[in-house]
């Protein structure tokens, strides 16, 4: 079974978007609206802070984005997974879900995993 | 201007920045508004929305100047991947292209390839021989000191007072070269050797890879008898064993201990495999007596210049000390290299200035087809253009049709190049030194590379900006009809003319050098050279060592051959024409006071059996020849040429019965020689050198050991090799043949360099013509085409088809007498260039400068013909309907 350093977890951050976006086209506040539906609200993240990290991954030719009209009408620029980023994706994906099952056994807390 | 074609994209970079800030800007702002709308719809009061909306959401200020930073580099790198993209679709367009249009590219591909491969394979060439150093250790310090201009060996206290008077000279030795025979190891070997002063190897700073160096205390009065090897020849006779040192082998009849192996490859002078100390006599050979070639290092810091001037000094110096043998005497400095490749220098670059002129020439054919494609292509750039493409991007990608063409014509170039190289290595092997180290390496693909890229913006910028400079309504209101322009036609024309002024120059080069060979073979030598075969023989002195030895056995091997079959008579010589051996000193006339130090005549002595001058038919103009009875006994008599006649006697009828005697021997002294007559002048020591002033003495009373024997063959009779070997090896089976040929080969290998100009200039130029003609015919037909309705007109209204025909010929003929004039001015007043590799021709010689222009124009004529004729036959009806 191959090692996963714990430290080098890619962001949580980026792991929740790329995840997000790889469901459907999403626009900015559908990311965050997402993340925060999901986790039942648990996981609050400064929505500002989602912008940035939106470009770099744009630069790293994970996302790419289009400007197109949202439901409201109005226009709004949209993100989606590209087929790098879909690799980059499960790649990191099963990283954090060994590294958890690691860190999991370590601290003798009972949870099931799967990617 | 607002067009509904506006470009996508916009060179600004302010506008850039505004463009990225407000797309972050409006992302940020939909994300705000939109929680602003939730929350209100949640039942938040609007302005306590937003201000949770824009609490939530966070630093807006931070995240939007991070967000605009890392949008603008994203930005810039997406832009240039678009413009690499852009010429990446530029290649493939100009690729589609030419494989769209295969006649075009192919022929535009080839041409180019032809030029780029001869430029190559000439530069490869001087590169190799010319620019490359020599492959020691610090080439630029190995030089040589001649006497005079001519070459002219040494003397030994010469170099020593050189060698160690001179603050710029670290070292100086002499050597001569020879072959030496080795016996004892089956077959007698000849093997190229040199004599030593010194150890060479320390001169050229490399370590012998065994053992020693030969020291300077071995070589003197009586040499010690050792040897270094040369590492091939150890390996191949030897089998390389490593118990060589100590051991001994028969050099000469002399048993010479090894007592060194040279690194390999090491065979300087002249692919040297012995070196072996030489004996120095100052008694018998003093200052006077030049026999030593030289090769030193100069000092750190010091130049060929600064030697020279030192050599300078010297002269005058050591004219004051020993007027007897120094007086006028001056020393020459030469970097090694130089010397080697010295003669070939001149001919090399005229080479490579023939070569780039057929590139220049192959560029504008190129340029020419080009250009007739441009106008075809009007309508089709037109519409681009109207698209959206843009100016520059037009001549861009005109631009990179051209590179690419010019990429492919210079890869199959220097394909071509690496045959030619091959070729050209077998073809003047034995004309150019260091032919052998020619080949295509780095720096002549890297040339390779420069040229194509010259290539490809000298015949690609002009019908690129021809292309760009097509205004769109003229073009499409001519689309399909193709040229239009008087522009391009212009163009065309001067490239035209350009190649026939060059293709001019080449001519008369080629001519000037095809009436300098004419020159060479019409010399009358003064002697017959046709049907005379001749090797040379060295008896050891270990079993000849008298004149009573050698004697018998020329004089026998000489009888024995003369009845051979197809041989009609048969001399021998030291010292023949074209060939190895001379010696020479002060002619003294008996009765005469001895001339003053600098007003002696020279002589050259030729020491020649009682059949020679029969032999090579020189003949007797005053007095009577030399007799069998001259060659043992009696008074010693000589014959004199005219010109050491003339020099000391006035006239060849007052030299008969006059005493004579030259500072040289070869160890019998200096007898008077009583003149019995007088022979023509011949042509002794080159084609092109004048006749030397020289004495014939008979071989009987002063013969050396080292004898060149000439048979005169009855026509068509062939060299009976076999023959002279058995009767060599039935006199003495240890006696190697030197140099055996025919006179006739040893003339060919004199005019060899010319003949080897001749031969690529002629290519050059012949490959120039017809690079021109097809430029001239491909304009008159464009032209032709182009005029096909106005020609239908005027055979429609009844003109003259005949007048037709020269008027289209006449179009042809302006440019191409333009270029003759301009190529003719060219040569005249560059011809000097070529001086040095003519012989017996001036630069400015009538015949050439007459012939080369009707020749051109005689093409050029026909070149316009072709087109014209076609253009005269037209059916006015169909040419008419053509558009």
């Amino acid at each position: 079974m191959p090692r996963v350093d714990a430290t080098s977890l890619y962001g949580t951050v980026n792991l929740l978007i790329l995840k997000t976006v790889s469901r459907a086209p999403t626009h900015g506040l559908g990311i965050a609206r997402a993340i925060e539906r999901g986790s039942d609200a648990m996981l609050q993240i400064e929505e500002g802070a989602l912008y940035p990290a939106l470009q770099r991954l744009e630069r790293d030719g994970l996302l790419t984005s289009r400007w197109g009209i949202s439901d409201q009408n109005r226009r709004a620029k949209f993100y989606e997974l590209t087929k790098r980023g879909e690799d980059r994706l499960a790649r990191e994906l099963d990283g954090w879900v060994q590294s958890t099952r690691a860190i999991c056994s370590v601290l003798e807390v009972g949870w099931t995993v799967t990617a | 201007m607002t067009s509904p074609f506006r470009p996508r994209r916009s060179f600004s970079i302010a506008a850039f920045r505004r463009d990225i800030r407000s797309e972050i800007d409006e992302e940020l702002r939909f994300h705000i508004d939109r929680k602003t709308d939730e929350l209100v719809r949640a039942g938040w009061s609007p302005e306590g929305a937003r201000a949770e909306a824009e609490r939530l959401f966070g630093d807006y200020d931070g995240i939007a100047g991070e967000c605009r930073a890392l949008g603008r580099k994203h930005a810039r790198r997406q832009d240039l991947m678009e413009r690499l993209g852009g010429w990446g679709q530029d290649v493939s367009f100009a690729a589609r292209q030419m494989r769209r249009h295969p006649g075009f590219a192919l022929t535009a591909v080839l041409t180019l390839a032809l030029g780029i491969g001869a430029t190559s394979t000439i530069f490869s060439v001087v590169n190799g021989v010319l620019l490359q150093p020599l492959p020691y250790d610090a080439p630029a310090e190995l030089f040589r000191v001649w006497v005079g201009s001519d070459r002219g060996t040494m003397s030994k206290p010469d170099i020593d007072d050189v060698e160690g008077q001179l603050g710029s000279v670290q070292s100086l030795i002499g050597f001569s070269n020879t072959s030496a025979t080795v016996t004892g190891m089956g077959e007698p070997m000849l093997v190229t050797a040199s004599r030593v002063s010194e150890g060479v190897l320390e001169v050229f700073r490399v370590a012998p890879a065994l053992g020693r160096d030969i020291r300077s205390d071995e070589s003197g009065p009586t040499a010690a008898a050792v040897v270094v090897i040369g590492h091939a020849f150890w390996q191949r006779t030897l089998g390389g064993a490593p118990d060589v040192l100590g051991s001994t082998l028969e050099i000469g009849g002399v048993s010479r201990q090894v007592v060194g192996v040279a690194p390999p490859g090491f065979d300087f002078p002249e692919r040297a495999e012995l070196w072996y100390p030489r004996e120095i006599d100052p008694a018998n050979c003093g200052r006077g007596c030049h026999t030593w070639q030289t090769v030193g290092q100069i000092a750190r810091g010091a130049t060929i210049a600064s030697v020279q001037a030192e050599l300078d000094g010297l002269a005058v110096v050591l004219a004051e000390a020993h007027p007897e043998s120094n007086t006028g005497k001056v020393f020459r400095a030469v970097g090694l290299q130089d010397d080697l490749v010295g003669d070939v220098r001149s001919g090399l670059w005229i080479l490579l200035g023939a070569v780039a002129a057929v590139l220049l020439i192959a560029c504008a054919n190129v340029a020419n087809l080009l250009l007739v494609r441009a106008s075809d292509r009007t309508g089709e750039m037109a519409v681009r253009g109207a698209l959206g493409a843009t100016r520059r991007r037009l001549v861009r990608q005109t631009l990179v049709e051209s590179a690419l063409l010019a990429a492919v014509g210079g890869a199959l170039g220097l394909i071509l190049a690496v045959g030619a190289v091959g070729a050209l290595r077998l073809l003047a092997g034995g004309t150019i030194p260091r032919m052998d180290v020619v080949r295509i390496d780095g720096i002549v693909v890297l040339f390779t590379v420069l040229i194509a890229s010259l290539v490809a913006l000298l015949f690609g910028t002009t019908p690129a900006l021809q292309n760009s400079r097509t205004s769109v309504a003229s073009a499409l209101a001519y689309a399909g009809r193709g040229a239009h322009g008087g522009a391009g036609q212009r163009q065309r024309r001067l490239l035209v003319t350009a190649e026939i002024g060059l293709s001019v120059v080449l001519l008369v080069a080629a001519g000037l050098l095809l009436r300098t060979f004419g020159q060479l073979h019409a010399v009358n030598l003064g002697y017959q050279t046709e049907d005379i075969v001749r090797f040379s023989l060295n008896l050891p002195s270990s079993q000849y060592p008298t004149l009573d030895e050698i004697r018998p056995f020329y004089r026998t091997l000489e009888g024995r051959l003369s009845s051979l079959p197809g041989v009609e008579s048969v001399g021998s010589v030291y010292g023949p024409p074209l060939g190895s051996g001379n010696i020479s000193g002060d002619v003294l006339v008996d009765g005469k006071p001895e001339p003053e130090p600098g007003q002696e005549n020279s002589g050259s002595i030729k020491s020649v059996s009682p059949g020679y001058l029969e032999t090579m038919r020189i003949p007797v103009i005053a007095g009577r020849g030399l007799t069998p009875a001259d060659d043992v006994d009696g008074l010693h008599v000589a014959l004199v040429n005219e010109t050491l006649a003339r020099e000391n006697f006035g006239a060849a009828e007052d030299a008969i019965g006059e005493g004579v005697s030259i500072t040289a021997d070869f160890g019998y002294g200096s007898p008077m020689w009583r003149i019995v007559g007088v022979v023509a002048d011949i042509r002794s020591r080159s084609v092109t050198g004048g006749p030397q002033p020289e004495i014939y003495v008979p071989h009987g009373r002063f013969g050396p050991a080292y004898q060149t024997i000439s048979l005169r063959m009855v026509n068509g009779a062939g060299v009976p090799t076999a023959a002279i070997r058995a009767e060599v090896r039935r006199l003495d089976s240890d006696l190697p043949i030197r140099d055996l040929e025919t006179v006739e080969q040893a003339l060919a290998a004199q005019v060899a360099p010319t003949r080897l100009y001749l031969m690529l200039v002629s290519l050059f130029a012949g490959l120039a013509v017809v690079l021109a003609a097809v430029g001239l015919y491909g304009v008159v037909a464009y032209l032709v085409s182009t005029r096909t309705r106005e020609i239908g007109v005027r055979v429609a209204l009844g003109a003259d088809r005949g007048r037709i025909t020269r008027l289209v010929i006449a179009e042809g003929l302006r440019p191409a007498a333009t270029g003759v004039l301009l190529g003719l001015a060219l040569a005249v007043m560059g011809g000097r260039v070529l001086e040095a590799v003519l012989f017996g021709v001036e630069p400015r010689d009538p015949a050439v400068l007459v012939t080369v222009p009707v020749l051109l124009s005689i093409v050029a004529i026909a070149a316009a013909w072709v087109p014209a004729a076609r253009a005269a036959r037209l059916d006015p009806g169909s040419a008419l309907r053509s558009e």
